[in-house]
Parts: C-alpha cells; sequence; structure tokens
C-alpha cells in the first residue's frame, strides 16, 4: 500500500499549495487524479516519489517511511522527457541508470535496439518518454507516478504505452497514480478517479 | 473547405527535406525527413497538421521558418502571399509575418520577466497596456508578467507563448503543440483563442497530436506520416468509427482516442534511407498488398479530400 498522510507543502515565501493531503494507492491499482493547471499537482507527484520534502506529513510504502538512498519503490515518469533525461548520455547508459530492466519491457514498449545508440537530441519525444517509462519500470518498482505522461504524445503511441503499463500493472501488482487532464484516457483507463482539489 | 476569395496566404509546393549524416566508418548517408508535401493556407483559416510524434510535424514548421540545422537540405518550393519565401525572405519575414508558437515552454527566455517578453513583440505604443489586455483575454493573472519562466506551471507558460502571438501582427501564425499540458478549461480556451486568431483574419497552421483539438477547430486536418501527408480530410470526416476517412492510418489513429477503442497499432515507424519505394504505411497497414511495396501510391482525390493510398 502506498500511503500519503496528511502531506502540506509550499514554496519559500508563498502560501500553501496543498494542505494536509491524504490518499493511497493499492498494489495493482490504477488511480487516476485531475486537476487545474498550477494547482500543485506536479508538486504532490514529487513530494510522492521523494524529490521535494514535505513540510508536514509523511509519504509510506508498506506502512514504512520511503528511505532516501537506494533505489526508490515510487518511480515518477515526467510530462516531459526531454528535460527528464542527460542530453550528454547515449540511451543505453539513461538505463543502465535504472539498473536491471527487463528487456522484454524494451519490446513491449516499441524500442528499437537501434536508438540504444543514440543520443536523446536524435528521438523523438514519444521515443523519449518509451525510454523513461522503461527506466521507471525496474524490477524494485511498487508504484508508478505518471504525470502528464502520454499527454505529449499522439493517440496510437499513448495506447501503446498504457496498453503495455497496464499489462505489467496487473502482472507485477503495481500501483499507478495517473496524472491527466484527459477526462477521456482517465475514464478508460483508471480503477477510480479522484479531483485535486477534494484532496485537500 | 473554404472559397477561394483570395489567392492563398501561404502555398508549399512538394516540399522535401533531406538531412546528411555520417554513418558507420564515415560514409555518408541521407535521411529523408518529409517527401512530396503539399499544403495551401487561406486567411481565416485553420489546416491541422496531425501525426505521430517522430513524423516530422515540427520540421515542416522549421522549415517555414527557415530555421533548419545545417545539415538540412530542402526541396520543393514555399510560396508565401504568392511570392516566393526565399531564405533572405524567411529572415525578413518571420517574427513579422509568420510568427511561430513553439512546441517547448523551454523556448521562453528564462532570464527575463514573462511581461517583458510579450510586450517586445508589440510594436504599437503602450505596449504595457496592450500586454495586460492579452493576459486578461487569456486568463493570466497581471501579476504573472513580473515572473520568471520556471515560476509558471507549464499550462501558464504555454499560454504566454500564446500570448505573443496575439501580440504580434502576424499573417500566419504557425501553432507547434499549444495544448498539451493545459487543463481542459484552458485547454478549450486555447483552441477559441486560435480559433479567434483566424477570425480575425490570420491563417493558422495548426500542428498537434491531439485529433480532438485538430478536427474540433480546423477546416481541414492534414494526416501526417513518417514525412509524408498520407490523406487531407474535411473536419467533418473525423467522426463515428471513422468510416469517412480514406486512409488506413488516418482510422487507425481515430480509433486509437480513448473515448473510440483505445486500439493500439504496434510496429515502430522508421524514416527510410534513401527515398523510399512503396507505401510508407504498408509495414503497419492491414490493407497492404504487393502493390502497396512496389510503388508509392499517387495522391489523388476522393470524395473532396486528398489521399495516398491504392485502396481508397
Amino acid at each position: 500500500m502506498l500511503e500519503v498522510e496528511g502531506v502540506s507543502y509550499r514554496h519559500t515565501r508563498q502560501p500553501w499549495l496543498f494542505r494536509n493531503l491524504s490518499l493511497s494507492i493499492a498494489p495493482g491499482e490504477i488511480v487516476g487524479l485531475y486537476g487545474k493547471s498550477g494547482s500543485g499537482k506536479t508538486t504532490l507527484a514529487q513530494v510522492i516519489a521523494n524529490y521535494l520534502k514535505p513540510e508536514e506529513g509523511i509519504v509510506k510504502v508498506n506502512e514504512k517511511k520511503v528511505k532516501s538512498t537506494g533505489p526508490n519503490p515510487v518511480q515518477l515518469v515526467w510530462q516531459h522527457p526531454e528535460k527528464a533525461i542527460n542530453p550528454r548520455w547515449k540511451m543505453k547508459n539513461v538505463l543502465a541508470e535504472a539498473g536491471n530492466v527487463d528487456p522484454r519491457i524494451f519490446d513491449a514498449l516499441g524500442i528499437a535496439p537501434s536508438w540504444m545508440t543514440r543520443y536523446p537530441s536524435e528521438l523523438s519525444g514519444g521515443e523519449l518518454q518509451r525510454f523513461c517509462v522503461a527506466r521507471a519500470l525496474a524490477p524494485n518498482t511498487e508504484y508508478l507516478i505518471a504525470d502528464e505522461m502520454t499527454t505529449m504524445l499522439d493517440a496510437i503511441t499513448q495506447a501503446q504505452i498504457w496498453y503495455t503499463i497496464l499489462q505489467l500493472a496487473k502482472k507485477r501488482a503495481i500501483g499507478v497514480l495517473v496524472i491527466s487532464h484527459d477526462e477521456q484516457l482517465l475514464e478508460r483507463i483508471c480503477d477510480r478517479v479522484i479531483d485535486f482539489n477534494q484532496l485537500h | 473547405m473554404i472559397e477561394q476569395k483570395y489567392r492563398p496566404l501561404m502555398e508549399v509546393r512538394q516540399l522535401s527535406l533531406h538531412f546528411h549524416q555520417y554513418g558507420k566508418e564515415l560514409r555518408k548517408m541521407m535521411t529523408v525527413a518529409i517527401t512530396n508535401f503539399d499544403m495551401t493556407i487561406h486567411r481565416e483559416e485553420i489546416v491541422a497538421v496531425v501525426g505521430a510524434s517522430g513524423s516530422g510535424k515540427s520540421l515542416l514548421a522549421n522549415s517555414i521558418l527557415g530555421i533548419l540545422p545545417k545539415n538540412a537540405e530542402l526541396g520543393g518550393k514555399l510560396y508565401f502571399e504568392g511570392e516566393e519565401l526565399t531564405i533572405e525572405k524567411q529572415i525578413q519575414l518571420r517574427g513579422k509575418d509568420i510568427f511561430l508558437i513553439p512546441q517547448s515552454i523551454n523556448a521562453l527566455d528564462p532570464l527575463m520577466k514573462t511581461g517583458k517578453q510579450v510586450e517586445l513583440v508589440i510594436k504599437k505604443k503602450d505596449r504595457k497596456n496592450i500586454r495586460k489586455n492579452i493576459f486578461k483575454k487569456l486568463g493570466l493573472p497581471p501579476e504573472i508578467g513580473d515572473l520568471y519562466p520556471f515560476e509558471l506551471s507549464g499550462g501558464m507558460a504555454r499560454r504566454v507563448l500564446v500570448a505573443m502571438a496575439m501580440a504580434s501582427e502576424a499573417k500566419l501564425i504557425i501553432a507547434d503543440e499549444p495544448t498539451p499540458g493545459l487543463d481542459i478549461d484552458a485547454r478549450n480556451e486555447t483552441l477559441a483563442l486560435i480559433k479567434h486568431l483566424s477570425d480575425s483574419g490570420k491563417g493558422v497552421m495548426f500542428i498537434t497530436h491531439d485529433l480532438n483539438a485538430a478536427h474540433s477547430i480546423a477546416d481541414r486536418v492534414a494526416v501526417f506520416y513518417a514525412g509524408q501527408t498520407l490523406e487531407v480530410a474535411n473536419a467533418k470526416d473525423f467522426s463515428g468509427t471513422g468510416n469517412s476517412l480514406r486512409h488506413p492510418y488516418s482510422r487507425a489513429l481515430w480509433n486509437a482516442l480513448p473515448q473510440n477503442n483505445f486500439f493500439p497499432t504496434f510496429e515502430v515507424q522508421k524514416f527510410t534511407e534513401k527515398s523510399p519505394t512503396g507505401c510508407v504505411y504498408r509495414c503497419r497497414c492491414p490493407l497492404s498488398t504487393d502493390l502497396c511495396a512496389q510503388q508509392q501510391p499517387e495522391a489523388k482525390m476522393v470524395d473532396n479530400g486528398m489521399v495516398r493510398c491504392f485502396h481508397a
């Protein structure tokens, strides 16, 4: 179980973005989250994935606070893949950072072997995002936070990536938080959908 | 289709784009990015270009603006208001008569306040008030103008980019993916603004992968795949199960939408070295025959729309 308990966050000298926010995701559960631009959804994603420290509250996985060292069982896939990949690394090195990713995931995501020796600038956004997803699906990943993960992609690529993730989520009991503005997408893939404003 | 009242604003004839690269053992290679692209945009018209990521949509915008990398080779002809759009002309017109709404929000100057960036585009006096009015129309609070790009959310930054296009006096707006990352309200608002840009007399080339957005505001939709236009459909053809569409790829794209079938078609699209023989879509196409592998289908007109397919 991924439990977010009463977390609060604010940027320095700014009003609270959210206060005393709680939510939980069960293994294998697909939960949708929507809300206005600028309401703090991405910040929440970063807090849950331990990129940001909440001022109050705690994020627990299987009843334990997530450690700040070692691989995090909660992995975040960002909206803009070109910002989440080291531009000076070839793609195989980008993947190596995640440890032993199951090569079958590459096939399932449609990653061509020839892309491995390319630099990020030589791939399109959709192609890069497949790498970000593969990297986030390392063996120890238990929860995936997809922050507008397929917003930048065409409909067919979007359907392909979600098809793969939904299959894996079922097989490995990975819980997924889907942050998106696309109501139709959320309705299609999620077990339940929550409004960000109702959370805090 | 809108009647041809005036001569077209922008005409693209037989555009092709190649990249010179060095492959294994420093052998010279040529990668084909765009082939045989034709497009006409009139004033007050929105033409959407829809296609997969990596299909070369953004390169199309860059070709028109003349901002391609050095190893690119452009073929075909571009005309703006009936005059050939040479490189000198491109340099002269871009940012003035032809304005780009870029895809990446990284395009904002990270070291300049957003209000200042919008004001720089305005030629008239009283820049500050004009800018504030535009911000108001876009639902941006005035104090956003005093913030730096890193302090904005993705949706806000996107609106600042649209604000710059509104502030300009351009005749042709090239909007390269202006809607992703916006919430439903902001997205609909941005689409309404693009519609507003065309209603006020501008021609708009709307590059997007959001098929919903494309067919809701555009007059015509060009479906782009691996550097080719496979179909130019009228917006109303995108409805139901896509039976009015002429090309199998257009139907696949339409049926992959979450509100339709959410059907994933597997196999990766690839750019071909040298000229491709046969149809570019044949590897994924359920209708593919021997003929499709041997010959590239010519563009033909079916039901008042263009299509490149033997089976249409």
